[in-house]
């Protein structure tokens, strides 16, 4: 290694005349190029090439994940009308801003959001790079994708229909389900450790209600904030519920609270908020509707 | 003969970016130098302090454009070790296994590039032709060419690809081919040569009292590489050499630079056959505790290091970037005093600047 090194004379003679005489037999005989006549012919890229975003509205819930990694604040959540979804909410990108990192496609929950091949995006006018949610819309691509991320399949609560037999908790072989009551309800509802559940699915079947079913979820990368209801100041007023993307959030009486009106008969009771938490994104959207700082939620931007 | 002062840059080919090089001239003798940066200040230590964790890897990305991976891979490294998080193993063996084909990519640009300031047109369109079999690999596994955004917070962001395997093996396998016809090209070269031996000799002492480190330094006879003496990673279970040299000169950064290539090829070789099966990514925290991280490694250019201070939220306190090049260009001085002002060209090109990491 110490010292000139020195060149052999089959590399500096016969090595270079070996080459032309291979490439001239390439491209004259043989008449291939050596190069990719590119704007008629396109390099094969890889599919996880990070292009072009493409948005499936049919599986997009409109929660928001993406406009919060977004690293340069280039996606914004546009109300939209379609005929046939009514009147959603969907993500529109800034490629102008983009620096195609590919954190909205991985953070997406329901794994509607994807990054194309397409990389021929310029454009003569800045305005066009603005894209709308219907500029980003195909319901098909997702199909093509074959997505990385690890399906399972979990039980998913519905809180309106559970009556707390706790037969779910009762058949579980893993012990993951353990029923907790809900303060001031007078309820229970069963809380299910992710961790721990290998997706046997007898806790559906035993579910007289049909409460639980088994879905298919995405696994997640990201550790997400979780909502925190202060119950002292919740007034009941359901705004939460509404805006939550997941249907995560259900809206329960709290029995003994009624008023009683001046004709002596008794009013509604009061209502409070419940999480279910299997079910939420972390979006925080709960958390911006609440007008009566009744939700807390550390970390997210307001 | 008077004195004078010549600037060259900002806007110069010798520059390979944005910066400039002020040499004081006697006659066509160099007797005084000072390097400017801050021409390309983008602040991305202040940038990093309003985004989350996550969200700093693309940035990390930024650094460099000749060797972005090493960046953001030394980013996740810093914040594991602040948030104490175990990586998982097959997720160690990918990140050396892309680190040493960025280490190859970045090495060739930078013989591209060296080639191109010296005169040799040939041996820059043959190494940028080979660097592209590289590049293309990392596209196929991370999805884009430049910037990758491919290590994560506890991992990495994808498994490879089918057939990653075979198309890494045959890769190396040409790569070799090609370097043995390099060292012809540029061995046999007598311009090249004339150019190179005996041309801007930095001593063992200069370069460790300069802070100098990297391929400038082991070209001195320096026997210091962090991916042997401060191992990181899975370094410590691959097979390699530290390359060194004795001369000190711009012939020896250049063989010592050829000569890591060849370790660079032997230890994706080693990664391939040990890289055990599982899981290539955990879920990290979102806030980090308070205290500190520390992450040090062997960049393309030397030793990079990255300090980070959380303080219980999603985002860091501070990051501290240390550039190798930035202390490299301050030994410039030294090494260019006593030679020809033609010298400027191949002693400058020859330590591998990048104005990206150096002005942050």
């Amino acid at each position: 290694m110490d010292g000139l090194r020195r060149p052999r004379p089959i590399g500096v003679v016969l090595k270079p005349m070996m080459l032309t005489g291979k490439q001239l037999v390439r491209t004259l005989i043989l008449g291939k190029p050596n190069t990719v006549l590119y704007p008629e012919e396109k390099l094969a890229l890889p599919q996880v090439y990070r292009g072009k975003h493409a948005l499936d509205f049919k599986k997009c819930i409109g929660c928001g994940n993406c406009v919060i990694v977004c690293p340069n604040d280039c996606m914004w959540l546009e109300k939209v009308e379609d005929p046939e979804l009514g009147k959603i909410e969907r993500p529109g990108v800034d490629l102008g801003r983009c620096l195609f990192c590919g954190f909205c496609a991985e953070v997406c929950p329901t794994v509607a959001l994807h990054m194309t091949t397409e990389f021929e995006l310029a454009d003569r006018d800045r305005e066009n790079l603005r894209l709308s949610p219907l500029d980003i819309r195909d319901d098909s691509f997702g199909a093509t994708f074959v997505e990385e991320r690890q399906k399972r399949l979990v039980p998913v609560l519905d809180l309106s229909k559970c009556d707390g037999c706790e037969k779910c908790a009762g058949e579980c072989p893993e012990m993951c389900i353990a029923m907790m009551p809900i303060e001031n309800t007078g309820r229970t509802k069963p809380e299910i450790n992710l961790v721990k559940c290998k997706s046997h699915g007898k806790c559906a079947e035993v579910c007289s209600e049909k409460a639980l079913t088994m879905t298919e979820v995405y696994e997640s990368y990201f550790d997400m904030p979780e909502p925190k209801l202060i119950l002292e100041t919740c007034s009941g007023c359901g705004l939460c519920a509404r805006k939550c993307p997941s249907e995560a959030i259900y809206m329960l009486e709290m029995p003994g609270t009624e008023k009683t009106l001046k004709n002596g008969t008794k009013g509604k009771p009061k209502k409070r908020a419940v999480f279910v938490l299997e079910k939420c994104v972390g979006c925080g959207r709960c958390y911006q509707a609440c007008k009566f700082d009744a939700i807390d939620m550390p970390g997210v931007r307001t | 003969m008077a004195e004078m002062w010549i600037n060259m840059g900002p806007q110069h080919p010798m520059t390979h970016g944005l910066w400039n090089l002020k040499v004081k001239i006697d006659g066509e003798t160099i007797v005084d130098a000072e390097p400017e940066v801050g021409y390309l200040h983008r602040g991305i230590e202040k940038l990093c302090e309003a985004r989350t964790y996550p969200q700093i890897i693309p940035i990390a990305d930024r650094l460099c454009y000749g060797s972005s991976l090493t960046w953001s891979h030394l980013y996740c490294l810093t914040v594991e070790d602040l948030m104490d998080i175990e990586v998982p193993e097959r997720a160690e063996y990918i990140r050396v296994m892309t680190i040493e084909m960025q280490r190859i990519a970045s090495h060739l640009m930078w013989l591209a590039a060296y080639a191109g300031d010296l005169g040799l047109s040939v041996g820059f369109t043959y190494t940028m032709r080979d660097r592209e079999v590289f590049v293309d690999l990392l596209q196929a596994l991370t999805g884009s060419r430049l910037t990758y955004n491919y290590p994560r917070i506890g991992g990495v962001a994808h498994d490879l690809p089918p057939d990653f395997e075979r198309d890494t093996v045959r890769a190396v396998k040409y790569m070799e081919m090609r370097l043995k016809e390099y060292e012809d090209l540029f061995d046999g070269s007598k311009v090249f040569m004339m150019r190179n031996v005996g041309i801007g000799i930095l001593s063992k002492e200069d370069g460790i009292n300069l802070g100098v480190t990297g391929p400038s330094l082991r070209a001195s006879g320096v026997d210091y590489d962090l991916r042997k003496d401060m191992p990181y990673s899975v370094y410590p279970e691959m097979d390699f050499e530290v390359v060194t040299h004795e001369d000190g000169d711009c012939y020896a950064r250049y063989r010592v630079r050829m000569d890591e290539m060849w370790e660079s090829c032997r230890i994706i070789r080693q990664a391939l056959q040990k890289m055990p099966k599982g899981r290539w990514r955990i879920v990290a925290p979102r806030n980090a505790p308070v205290g500190t991280g520390l992450g040090r490694v062997e960049d393309p250019r030397g030793e990079a290091v990255m300090y980070v201070v959380g303080d219980g939220t999603d985002r860091p306190y501070r990051l501290k970037i240390r550039s190798p090049i930035f202390v490299t260009v301050s030994a410039a001085p030294k090494i260019l005093v006593g030679y020809k002002l033609a010298d400027v060209v191949a002693i400058m090109g020859g330590l591998d600047m990048c104005i990206g990491e150096n002005d942050r």
